[in-house]
């Protein structure tokens, strides 16, 4: 089309009309993780994990440090901030790519009590930015990092490939790579991914399995542990690679051993030595009866190769403690996987727990400023 | 109360429980007002300084501007003040330019403190004039929000404004109407949530759809368009080098991604307290890299330079201390201007614990309430960049700052009180260094309430007399503890210069430059008899070693020596038998002009000597980089001549 002088002349001159935002003052609009089940995970993993890993660190003097999805809700932020102790700050560093006026708002009420870092944002970005380089996604990474807690809090896999990328493992790999290069101390990571077995890609589903069966070559003891916690043999993955044939139950505990050693391997790959633990896990399902979803977390934490002067010129009295090898970590992390806990079936069998959950469930969507009336109907219908 | 106004707070009230939206419509009944809310202020950073200014108003301990920054599509000023409720919301909206500020119906909103109406709440000054800061945001914008909180209530009110262009044909039409109908000037629509605690407050203002040429000087697309195409051409002269610190450049066709990475003077793991010094100690160590005085137009980028720009506004506090809490322990001389009207300044003796501010018995800055303020932009908490400690100092003969402090509080009672325009009352300081670093910093700042929209105003409030070497040396601050006021126009960024309180400040401005010029002159005379002989021999020696050192340097052998200049030879003939045995033989007359070969006293001859070396050395060194070799003798006379006129003027103030 042949340029028009005029027009280059006005654009950017006059921009439009804008929109008025808009907000209500009770919010009904649930959604999947309103549910109780999460609000569950929500104090019994985060808000433990963070408690704990806040005593562990000794934190004074400096804020709490958080990375997330947060949702235009911002709950996560409202429950890490929750469980800080008395003095604790958070500064946090969000991604979401559609700022609404609902998460302006919630941005300001979660900020009005002075328990927030003034520099925390949300920023108004897709979080697989941050893998490309000379983002701002990755800039602003790089100045906030490093981080105490990183949730990344997926409504889908986060095994999803775009344009022929796993673009959230490569997410979690830069923030891993930055965390390894800025951190000393320890550090969680809270993985919420769904485990469909349609969604994965078949190359990078053989390459995350591949992980799992090397581990099983490699060390018995593994392969041992597997069959023994797990009941998943090297037969059946092989099977499963050939012909998707593991039952649901066994894909999904596959589909988290495969995350587990990715990441273990990852970080403890020559040069790295960063230990992987998993920490109490959980699994739902989206639909009933189904079990499809992982909440799981992660501590990762330096691990010392080797104590000895290799020379022989100096010693020391620790120099024959045991060391962590990945070997050790990828058992200890089949022993977690063993424990992981369907949170859809305790709450079933523990109505006393169900309850207390509900009534604090209730308590902390009013404060996100939800309807109760409509939430308890919500929660009832669920 | 107004009956529109009174409408929409039963509305807002009403709707509370509804959750419907309250909408309102952004009036004024007074053409001037509505072309003031349309923007009056020349600068994007004008916007920022006014929400900060009312935070400050609204008794918050901290406001945090908040950006994605390089990018500048996000901006958010939080601060935890006061807020405002349904009733202050309304009459915002209705009275643009009729503020509640600084009126004792003022003190009714929760705006102002009950008992005086020129403080908050809290007991502070107050900055703001007629309640028009917020509209200072159409620079930025013409669509913001604004969420707000006051203590006790259970309810947080969030409006959206979207303002409108004025339009001067519009109001004609209006006019032609009867005039009585009000100019409409935007749209508002406000809704209340409720909230659990009720203990939280204050104001948050969310800028959106900013406009592009905000965007673009936040930015600081302008300095690196220019900085880009004097690149394009080969060979051709660079227009503008890039800014020496800066915050990145965006891709200007994909605003997600960085052309260029920031080049900062501070980590981003560093505290929020020590970046902004870090900033002022990298503009400090400028000096002598690329110009002599560092200027902050060509060291920061437009972001840094709105740090810094609002670092000198806020009413914050100074990088290390108040010029006022200098004490006998600092490394510091310290005069008290006299209250004659010419001669010098006193010296003042202090003991190693005692403060400028007891002993003078000062009071600035005089903020009215003990409530700490601080102002941070994107983790990086400003101060105001003025230091009094580690500056630079010279060879020159006075080598080290020294400061002067005054008062003024004149006697106005006889004045009719219709054309005294109130009481006048303020404190200041000049402090005198051999280099002001950066070069924006030298100049007169006046602060009202201990802020100002003003910058360093270079001119000394139009001090006419010739001085430029020792005012460019000068860095005065004037705390006005009372009146001027009604001087400071609407925008702040400038004073009305007819007012009775200017022109107080001006001539007491004016009269003090004189003493301190006489107390400089007196002391760099004694430092000159007691010194100048040696220091003089010891230079010229000093000067010789260089130049062959430079010499060998330029041409890349150490056994090269420079070239001989004489400037000695009276006539053509000696001249150019001198040049025959390879001496530079140049006619001093010609370059050196009016000044005598043959001085009178000792101390001058020995400036001679010095200036005749000066330029010998100046010669050599063109020579060794073969600028002169084009160059008739003639025009190689007249190129000197220039240079050393150049060199005069600095002497003969």
């Amino acid at each position: 089309m042949p340029e028009d002088p005029i027009e280059d002349l006005l654009d950017g001159v006059y921009q439009g009309e804008p929109e008025a935002g808009k907000v209500v003052p009770l919010r009904t609009d649930f959604k999947p993780w309103h549910k109780i089940r999460k609000h569950y995970i929500r104090l019994h993993q985060w808000c433990h994990e963070v408690q704990k890993l806040f005593n562990d660190l000794r934190i004074s003097g400096r804020p709490f440090k958080y990375l997330g999805l947060p949702g235009d809700d911002l709950a996560e932020i409202y429950v890490i901030k929750g469980a800080l102790p008395e003095g604790g700050t958070l500064k946090y560093l969000g991604f979401d790519s559609s700022l609404t006026t609902e998460l302006r708002l919630a941005e300001a009420e979660v900020n009005s009590d002075g328990k927030i870092d003034p520099s925390s944002i949300i920023l108004n970005d897709r979080l697989e930015n941050i893998t490309k380089p000379n983002t701002i996604a990755s800039l602003h990474l790089s100045e906030f990092a490093d981080f105490d807690i990183i949730n990344l809090d997926f409504c889908d896999s986060v095994t999803q490939v775009r344009e022929g990328r796993p673009v959230f493992l490569d997410s979690i790999r830069a923030i891993v790579e930055i965390q390894s290069k800025k951190r000393v101390q320890p550090w969680v990571l809270f993985l919420t991914t769904r485990a469909l077995r349609s969604d994965l890609d078949a190359d990078l589903k053989e390459k995350l399995l591949s992980t799992v069966l090397e581990n099983i070559k490699a060390n018995p003891e593994f392969n041992s542990a597997m069959e023994a916690k797990l009941s998943l043999t090297e037969e059946l993955i092989k099977n499963e690679l050939a012909s998707n044939s593991a039952s649901d139950k066994e894909w999904l505990i596959l589909y988290l051993l495969g995350i587990c050693k990715w990441l273990l391997r990852l970080m403890m790959r020559e040069g790295y030595a960063i230990g992987v633990t998993l920490m109490p896990s959980y699994v739902y399902g989206v639909q009933k009866n189904q079990e499809d979803m992982i909440a799981c977390g992660f501590r990762f934490e330096r691990v010392i190769p080797s104590r000895k002067d290799l020379s022989g010129i100096t010693s020391s009295a620790d120099e024959d403690a045991p060391i962590m090898t990945e070997a050790e970590l990828a058992i200890k992390m089949i022993d977690e996987i063993g424990n992981i806990k369907n949170v859809d079936q305790f709450l079933e069998s523990q109505p006393e727990n169900k309850g207390k959950i509900t009534k604090q469930a209730i308590n902390f969507m009013k404060e996100l400023r939800y309807d109760s009336g409509a939430y308890e109907k919500f929660i009832t219908s669920d | 109360m107004e009956k529109e106004e009174a409408a929409l707070i039963k509305e807002i009230n009403k709707n509370r429980k509804s959750g419907k939206v309250s909408k309102a419509t952004l009036r004024t009944d007074d053409r001037v007002l509505a072309r003031i809310t349309d923007g009056i202020y020349r600068q994007p950073a004008s916007a920022l300084r006014e929400l900060i200014s009312n935070a400050y108003d609204a008794d918050a301990s901290v406001v945090a501007i908040q950006t994605d920054a390089p990018r500048f599509d996000q901006i958010v000023i939080r601060d935890n003040g006061n807020g405002m409720d349904i009733n202050a919301l309304a009459r915002m909206i209705y009275h643009i330019g009729g503020s509640a500020k600084r009126t004792y119906e003022g003190g009714e909103y929760g705006i102002t403190n009950k008992k005086d109406p020129t403080l908050t709440p809290s007991g502070r000054r107050i900055i703001g004039k007629i309640g028009i800061g917020l509209f200072a945001v159409s620079q930025l914008t013409r669509h913001f929000q604004i969420i707000t909180k006051v203590k006790g209530t259970q309810y947080r009110l969030i409006a959206d404004v979207i303002l409108r262009t004025y339009s001067e044909e519009e109001a004609e039409e209006i006019s032609k109407k009867g005039g009585k109908v009000k100019i409409e000037t935007g749209v508002v629509e406000i809704t209340s949530v409720p909230v659990e605690d009720p203990t939280s407050h204050g104001t948050e203002i969310i800028l959106l759809d900013l406009r592009p040429q905000a965007i673009d000087m936040l930015r600081s697309q302008e300095i690196w368009n220019s900085v880009l195409s004097s690149g394009d051409e080969k060979g051709k002269r660079s227009l503008r080098k890039a800014p020496i610190f800066h915050i990145g450049r965006i891709d200007p066709q994909n605003s997600s991604f960085l052309e260029d990475s920031a080049k900062l003077p501070w980590e981003a793991s560093d505290d929020s307290r020590e970046k902004f010094k870090k900033l002022y100690q990298a503009i400090l160590s400028e000096i002598g890299t690329i110009e002599s005085t560092p200027r902050l137009e060509t060291t920061l980028d437009n972001y840094l330079r709105t740090l810094w720009t609002l670092s000198l506004s806020a009413p914050i506090d100074y990088l290390d201390k108040h010029p006022f809490d200098i004490t006998g322990a600092d490394d510091i001389k310290v005069y008290e201007f006299s209250q004659k009207s010419s001669g010098q300044a006193t010296p003042v003796s202090l003991g190693k614990k005692e403060t400028v501010r007891e002993k003078l018995k000062l009071k600035a800055p005089e903020r009215g309430s003990s409530l700490p303020f601080s102002v941070i932009i994107d983790d990086i908490q400003l101060f105001r960049p003025i230091s009094f400690k580690n500056l630079p100092t010279t060879n020159q003969a006075l080598k080290k700052p020294i400061l002067f402090v005054g008062k003024f509080s004149p006697d106005l009672s006889r004045i009719d009180p219709r054309e005294k325009g109130g009481n006048l009352s303020f404190e200041s300081y000049f402090l005198w260094a051999p280099k002001i670093v950066p070069k924006e910093n030298n100049g007169l700042l006046i602060r009202i309430g201990d802020a100002s929209g003003a910058l360093f105003d270079e001119t000394f409030a139009k001090y006419q007399i010739s001085e430029f070497t020792r005012l460019s040396q000068i860095t005065a601050e004037v705390f006005v503890m009372k009146g001027l006021d009604a001087a400071l126009n609407i925008d702040r960024e400038s004073f009305n210069f007819a007012h009775p309180h200017y022109q107080l400040l001006m001539r007491w401005v004016h009269k003090n430059l004189l003493q301190l010029a006489n107390t400089l002159k007196k002391l760099a005379s004694d430092v000159r008899h007691e010194s100048k002989a040696h220091l003089q021999n010891e230079k010229l020696t000093n000067l010789t070693a260089y130049v062959e050192e430079e010499v060998q340097k330029i041409k890349g052998d150490i056994n090269e020596v420079p070239i001989e200049v004489s400037l000695s030879e009276k006539n053509v003939e000696e001249r150019y038998s001198a040049r025959k045995e390879g001496v530079l033989a140049l006619n001093a007359e010609k370059i050196l002009g009016m000044v005598s070969l043959h001085p009178s006293n000792g101390v001058a001859r020995l400036d001679h000597d010095l200036l005749i070396k000066q330029i010998e050395s100046i010669t050599q060194i063109l020579d060794a980089y073969g600028l002169l070799d084009n160059l008739s003798y003639n025009q190689q006379e007249e190129l000197l001549h220039a240079i050393f006129t150049i060199f005069l003027f600095d002497k003969k103030d």
